[in-house]
Formats: structure tokens, sequence, C-alpha cells
């Protein structure tokens, strides 16, 4: 079930009622099991497909138990080198035998985001950080709630638990329902208007390229494939958080942020703050700060500490790029973010350390270094989305449809258009903010709110009906 | 595009004014983009389907006035200029003199087969004698007779018309619409000199709510567009009309009771065509020109069950053949063509100009080239270039 349809809008909204209508801990904790197994069973009713997905989930379940009670540490790691084994088997990383691979088709939707989750109970309760007892029917409700399955956004055990099951549950005001509703809008409105016109922008600037264009025309129909799949990418994926942020707030569960305008940052490691934040957190928690610290016990001197932490951003970016897919493309996906990351701290680093700290704000704070750098962060950024997106073999083509003076124009071009365009949204945005009416910000106000959402209802029914297309499914549904 | 957060704050209800502001605020803002809506497409969903040539002469059907010119335009279609001749046809030569050796063909037929709304060159008629003069390399011409909502009854009463005109061939264009239209009381008095009121589709609502509405959205132009671009894909056009009980039963398999006694309808009045035409010893050829429901059924990836766009048409092709008439199927041809919504205007129905093509080759073909030619010594349609846009 498509989760930015209007299907799964009915069968949320039919599961948020059903959950809303007893207060009993042991009726929410059926109502959602239920709803998780109807919501599985709707991507195959072939129960043989379920084995693989299952079986991780349960086997991490046995793992979390031995976890929980008293162990030796080799146990842990073993457990941790298994599951993580485990994953990449079923995912069937392309470096493994294909031989190797079951013989029938299996579904992995959100394998993934279960094995984020799996993971951090595993590793929490090993540390002592999850005390309670993790009972079956609330772990399954955990990796498979059928609001954050697909896609994430990950959420802590803790977190859910404290919000799904607690005795006495928050009030869902009307402004609680206006506001849920208001996300649920705006997810559907950037999953199936703007990602779905970015998507039609970009399949039609690849149809057109062709060695024939002039110079110019080619390299802005360079300029729009490569520019136009980060925002898209952007508006598919933060539009599904939104809708499920939205659903899951019927419920009284407030699912973490994934993203927090990533555009309007000016350099590769607050872009990844502000990007996929649940993904980057987790991985910031489980592999950057214990390298980091493991790393730094090993080598205690001062000299090594800026080596040690590259290393340690090397070492997550690139995780967070294999683990994006399974071929080589996602491989090099990873090398880019990890030399991004790598090349930008030497940077941060070595420029504060030349200007000195104060020079170094100023230098920061100034209008056309900021324009610069958000222009380089945007244009770095598509350009390394293109092995998140396409093959060797697609970048060749386009490679040698653009020919060489063509290339160095469109990266030029988006560099150039990226940097005044995120600069002028952000003085516009900042400026737009500022116009108040008796004391409220006008466009904050829910006035402004409720014209502009009933607008984006408007647009999106019409477009939704009239354009026969539809939208692109959520792009992390894959991974 | 994040929704902004004001309502962070501590707040957990709205003030009373709210209740009731908040609603009244989105629904005023939808009426705006409504009227917004409404004035764009009324800008370009531009229509005028009303030819000041046209009256009612109460025989059934609209005719046109002698010598008249006029435009149409459907909101989905360009400006058209139309043109009658001294007889009220739709053709550029005279009624009254036959010229020595040219072929001269007459139709009947309603408003697709008038080609309303589509330019004179592009109907199938004129299409059909620009091939048949390329291919005989003799005049031909075409007195087209057909009117605006003339039922098969309308078409019968035309026919001593035609046969004055004496033509080589006796051409009847049919479509499922105007064998739907015919009335049994209509077919019973066929023979009477009634004034009958051509019907228009206002009167059939009784409801003056329903009427009401009904106008309104047909007038609307932003339903036009909407629908307009809705009913592009065949299958949601296909799925919509199958909705209708009764208009959408000659599609569905067996005939229901009520298309079985419209076929009987037909099956009398062409009876007793063929024999006018027989006794003129004129050639009577039958077509079926196809609906866009039929022609959407072409294109469906996944066939409805029970469904059967050649139902109408083989159950036409036994009549004909009963009566001598001979049978054209312009369906097939269909087939060949870029898809149903390139061919009619969707939400009006007619056919548009490069629908016509579809109908005019299959019709020279048979003329030409069938088991037995009508019109002989002419090049074979593989000689010939067909006709533009096919």
């Amino acid at each position: 079930m498509p989760i930015a349809s209007f299907s799964f809008l009915g069968f949320a909204l039919l599961v948020v009622v059903i959950y809303n209508c007893f207060k009993g801990v042991a009726w929410r904790r059926s109502v959602l099991f239920a709803a998780n197994i109807v919501f599985l069973l709707t991507y195959s009713l072939n129960l043989k497909t379920f084995v693989p997905l299952l079986s991780f989930i349960i086997c991490g379940y046995v793992a979390i138990r031995i976890m929980q009670r008293p162990h030796r540490r080799e146990i842990f790691i073993t457990v941790v080198v298994l599951t993580v084994l485990a994953f990449i088997w079923l995912k069937k990383y392309t470096f493994l035998p294909h031989a190797s691979f079951l013989p029938f088709a299996y579904l992995t939707l959100g394998l993934s985001f279960v094995f984020f989750r799996v993971m951090h109970l595993i590793i929490d309760s090993h540390q002592g950080g999850i005390n309670d007892e993790v009972g079956f029917v609330s772990y399954l409700n955990y990796t498979l709630n059928f609001t954050t399955l697909v896609s994430g956004p990950i959420q802590s055990y803790p977190d859910f638990i404290g919000q799904h099951l607690p005795l006495v549950r928050p009030e869902l005001t009307i402004i609680n329902i206006g506001n849920g509703l208001e996300r649920v809008i705006v997810g559907f409105f950037k999953v199936n208007v703007i990602a779905l016109i970015l998507s039609i922008i970009q399949n039609h600037a690849i149809i057109a390229l062709s060695p024939e264009q002039p110079l110019l025309t080619r390299s802005v129909t360079g300029a729009i494939i490569a520019a136009t799949y980060p925002v898209y990418l952007y508006y598919n994926f933060s539009g599904y958080t939104d809708i499920v942020i939205g659903i899951a707030s019927f419920m009284r569960i407030t699912l973490p942020e994934n993203f927090n305008r990533p555009f309007s940052t000016d350099n590769f490691l607050e872009f990844w703050n502000h990007w996929h934040i649940t993904l980057s957190g987790w991985l910031k928690k489980y592999v950057y700060n214990p390298t980091l610290l493991s790393l730094m016990r090993r080598f205690p001197s001062q000299k090594a500490e800026l080596s040690i932490g590259v290393f340690a951003f090397f070492l997550t970016f690139f995780l967070i790029g294999i683990w994006h897919g399974r071929t080589s493309e996602f491989l090099f996906y990873g090398l880019l973010l990890g030399a991004g990351v790598s090349i930008n701290k030497i940077y941060q680093v070595k420029l504060a350390k030349a200007l000195g700290r104060k020079r170094y704000k100023l230098l920061s704070q100034s209008f056309w270094y900021e324009c610069v750098c958000k222009g380089l962060n945007f244009t770095f950024f598509a350009f390394y989305l293109l092995w998140f997106w396409s093959t060797w073999h697609e970048i060749g083509r386009m490679r040698s449809l653009l020919g060489g003076s063509a290339l160095w124009i469109t990266w030029l071009m988006i560099f150039i258009a990226s940097a005044l365009f995120l600069t002028l949204w952000g003085i516009l945005r900042s400026n737009i903010l500022r116009v108040h009416f008796r004391g409220d910000c006008v466009i904050t106000s829910r006035y402004f709110r409720t014209v502009w959402d009933t607008g984006l209802v408007f647009i999106l029914v019409g477009v939704m009906e009239l354009l026969n297309t539809p939208a692109p499914d959520i792009v992390y549904k894959a991974f | 595009m994040n929704p902004p957060s004001e309502d962070n704050s501590p707040r957990k209800t709205l003030p009373k004014r709210d209740i009731w502001l908040l609603p009244l605020l989105s629904v005023l803002t939808l009426v705006s983009l409504l009227l917004l809506c409404e004035a764009t497409a009324s800008h370009y969903f531009v229509s005028h389907e009303v030819d000041n040539c046209q009256y009612d002469d109460g025989t059934g059907g609209y005719r046109f006035r002698a010598n008249c010119k006029g435009r149409v335009k459907t909101s989905e279609g360009p400006w058209v200029e139309t043109q009658y001749n001294e007889c009220g046809y739709r053709t550029k030569e005279s009624c009254k003199s036959r010229p020595k050796d040219t072929v001269r063909i007459a139709v009947i037929g309603s408003s697709v087969a008038d080609g309303f709304l589509v330019d004179y060159d592009h109907t199938f008629a004129q299409r059909a004698v620009t091939e048949l003069r390329n291919r005989c390399k003799r005049p031909v011409e075409l007195q087209n007779l057909s009117r605006l909502q003339c039922s098969m009854v309308c078409m019968f009463r035309r026919t001593d018309e035609a046969l004055a005109l004496k033509p080589d061939v006796l051409i009847v264009a049919m479509t499922p619409y105007d064998i739907e239209v015919t009335t049994d009381d209509e077919v019973k008095d066929r023979h009477e000199q009634i004034t009958v009121k051509t019907k228009s589709a206002e009167t059939k609502q009784n409801h003056i709510l329903i009427r009401r509405v009904n106008m309104m959205l047909k007038n609307s132009r932003t339903a036009v567009a909407a629908e307009h671009y809705m009913l592009q894909d065949p299958s949601t056009y296909l799925r919509l009309f199958m909705l209708y009980g009764d208009k959408a039963d000659f599609l569905r398999e067996p005939l229901s009771s009520a298309w079985e006694r419209r076929l009987q309808n037909a099956d009398i009045l062409l009876g007793e065509m063929a024999e006018k035409a027989r006794a003129a010893n004129v050639p009577m050829v039958l077509i079926e020109m196809p609906d866009e429901p039929q022609t959407s059924t072409l294109f469906l990836k996944t066939p409805l069950p029970n469904v059967n766009a050649t139902l109408l048409n083989s159950r036409l092709h036994q009549i004909a053949t009963q009566h001598g008439i001979q049978y054209i199927d312009s369906l097939p041809a269909f087939r060949q063509s870029p898809g149903a919504n390139k061919l009619f205007y969707i939400v009006d129905g007619h056919l548009n100009g490069e629908g016509h093509a579809f109908v005019s080759r299959p019709l020279v073909d048979y003329l030409t080239s069938g088991p037995k030619p009508l019109i002989t010594g002419c090049a074979t349609a593989s000689s010939h270039n067909h006709p533009e846009g096919l």
C-alpha cells in the first residue's frame, strides 16, 4: 500500500479511530499489532514471502533477551556481527556469492529500518540502557509499526513505548488534530505534487539530453537533470515523513523529525544534521561516538585528535553511503560521502587555526562566504547523489552526451544558481517571518495556515485527479 | 513547506470564535480558488456550440439554413467555420446540378456524420472525397444531409430527400447514440408528418434542483477542464462510462432487452430505407461510426469482463446483410490509432478531425476496393498514400 495514497490514509484513519476508542493498554497494543499485520499483508498474501523478515525479527528478539541477561562481552560481539551479517545476506549485497541467497522471492520491506531498531535494542540492552523487559508483542509493534516500517523515522524503543503504552495518555486536543492534519496535507502535497512534478521534469530532461543540442541548452539540460534530483528526493522523503508523523500524532505518538531545512545549511557536516536526522543520529550514537572514544583511548595524543576525528567521520559517512544500496555505485557513494566529510572537517579545523577563531567566525557569518558555501554544499550533494539514483552506465552515458565543456558549465550553473537561490530564499523567508500582526507572526498564524493548507488540498486533489500519473513511490522504501 | 510551529505553545483549545472562523476561512478559500479556476478555464476553454445556421423545422434534428455561414467551437477544440449550400447541406458543391461524370455520394447521419465541431477539410466526408478524387482521377462530390441530433427516424425521413439527389451511393452513418435516442413511439409514427420538438438534454431533467446543479456543472468551464484532463486515460473514462446503466449496455454482453428493442427498431428502419434505395436503384451502405467508449475499450490494458466493443457492430452487420445493405465496420481501423483520447473531444464526445480520418479510410477502401467496389476504375489503397493524419 503506497504511503502517499488515499487508500493508506483511509486505512490509517480507521486504525486511529479504533486505537483511540478505548483507553486500555492491552487494547492499544492489540490494535496496533493487528494494524501492523494488516499493513504487511497489503504487500503480499503469500506467507512464505514474510518468513525471512519475520525470522530476522524473531532472532533479533532472542538476541535482545540474551543481552538483557548477564552475558560475556564476546557473546555481545558475536550477536552484533551475526545480526549485521544476517542483514547483509537478506539484503543480497552483491559482493556475496549469488548462490548463497535464498532461492525464492521474499519481502524486505523496511528491513533496513527494522535492522536499526533491532541493533539499537541489542546494544542498549547490552549497555544496560533498557532495564524493563521487552515484551514480544511490544517488540513486534516497535519493529513493525506501520507508521515507521517503510522508511522510518528511527525512533528509540523507550521513546516509542513511553508514548504508545503509558497508563495515562496526553489529551488529543483540537490543536493536536489540526497540527497532525496539517502534516498529512503537507506530506501528501510534497509527494504527490512537488516530487511528482520534479520527477517529470527530470525525466523529460533525461530524454531531451542530446549531443545535438546547442552547448548552452545542453548544459541547462544537464543542470536540470543533476539539480532536480536532490530537491525531488527531499520532497519525496520529507513528504513521507510528514505523513507518518501526522498520522502517528493522532495516536498520540510523537515520531522524531527527520528533516530540518537541510538546504539552508552551509556545510557538509551541518547538512547531515538536518537531513535524515534519525539515521545520522543513530550512526552518531552507535558508530561515530564509540569509534572516536575507543580510538582516543588507544591513541591519547593531542596530535592524533584531528586524524581520529576525521577517521571516525569518514567511517560513519562511508557506512551511511553503503547502507543505501548493495552495488558498487553505493560503495562509491559512501566513499564520496566519507571523503566529503573528511575534507570539510580538515578544512574547518585548518582554517580556524590559520585565521584564529574570531576571524573564522566572522568569515563564516559574511554574506558572500555563506552564499558560496550554500552553493558548494548543494552542488556537492547533487554530485554525489548521481551514484545514488543512477548506475555507472547511465552516468557514463550522460557524461558522453554532455561532452567536456558542457559538463563544466553544467556544474558551474548548478553552483551559481543554488548559491543565489538558497541565499535569496533564506533572506525572503526571514523577512516574511518578520511580518507581524498584533504581535503574532502572520505566516505562522492559524488563520493563514488554514487558508494555505486548504489551497494545498485544492491543488493536491486537482493534480492527483487530473494528471493521470501516479506519483513515484517513496525512494527510501527500497532501502 | 514545513508547517510553522506557532501551536507548539501550551495552548490546548482554540478560542471559541475559531471553531467557526477557521472552517469558514477554509470554505472561502475553496470558493475563491474555484472562482479563480473558473475565470482561468473560461479563458482557455471557450465554447460556442450553437451554430447560428441551425434551426428546428419540426421534422427531427436541427437542419441548417441554405447558403448560410456560421462558426462553432467546442471548449476542447479550435473555432470552426461552417458553410452550407443552397440545400442547407454541409457541402461546398451545389446540390442542384450534378455535373456530368461526377460521382455523387449522399450521406445521412447525425452530428458526427455532419462533422460537427470539425473543420470542413478534416471531416470524414471531405477526407473521403479528396482521397476518392486522388484514387479515381475523376470528379467526386458528397452531399452531406446530416443534421444535429438526428435520430434513426430522422435519418429514415431524410432518405427520400437523399435519393432525390440521384446519388451513386447512399451512405447511412450511424453512431450508438443515434440508436439509443430513437424511441419506440418515434418508430411507430415514422410515416406520420408530425411536428417533432427536438429534445435538448435539459428537458429530460424534471427536478428543478438537479436541473440547476446539472446546468451549473454543464456550464462550468472548470468542470469541463477537469473532465478533459481526468478522462484522458481510457480505463478511467470507460470505468466511469460503465457506471451508466442502460446507456452503456450496448457494450455489455449479452445485450439488454432495451438494446435488443432498439436494434429491432434499427432493423425496421434500415429495412425500409433499403427498400427505398433499391427502388431508386441506389446502392446503400451502412457505416457505424464508433463512439468514445467503444474506442476506449480497444485501448484497455486489462479488458473489462463482459465488455465487448464490437457487440453492436456485429449486430448491425447482421441487420444490414439481411436487408442487402453493404456494411462497413470502421472500428478495426481505430485500433491503429494513437489512443482514444486523441480521436475525440473527450468531454463533448464528438470525433475530432483526427478521429474522422479513421472513418474515411475504411470507407474509401470499401467503396473502391471492397468485395464489390461501388466506385470502379480507382487505384487500390496500397498504391496511394492514406489521407493526412493516418
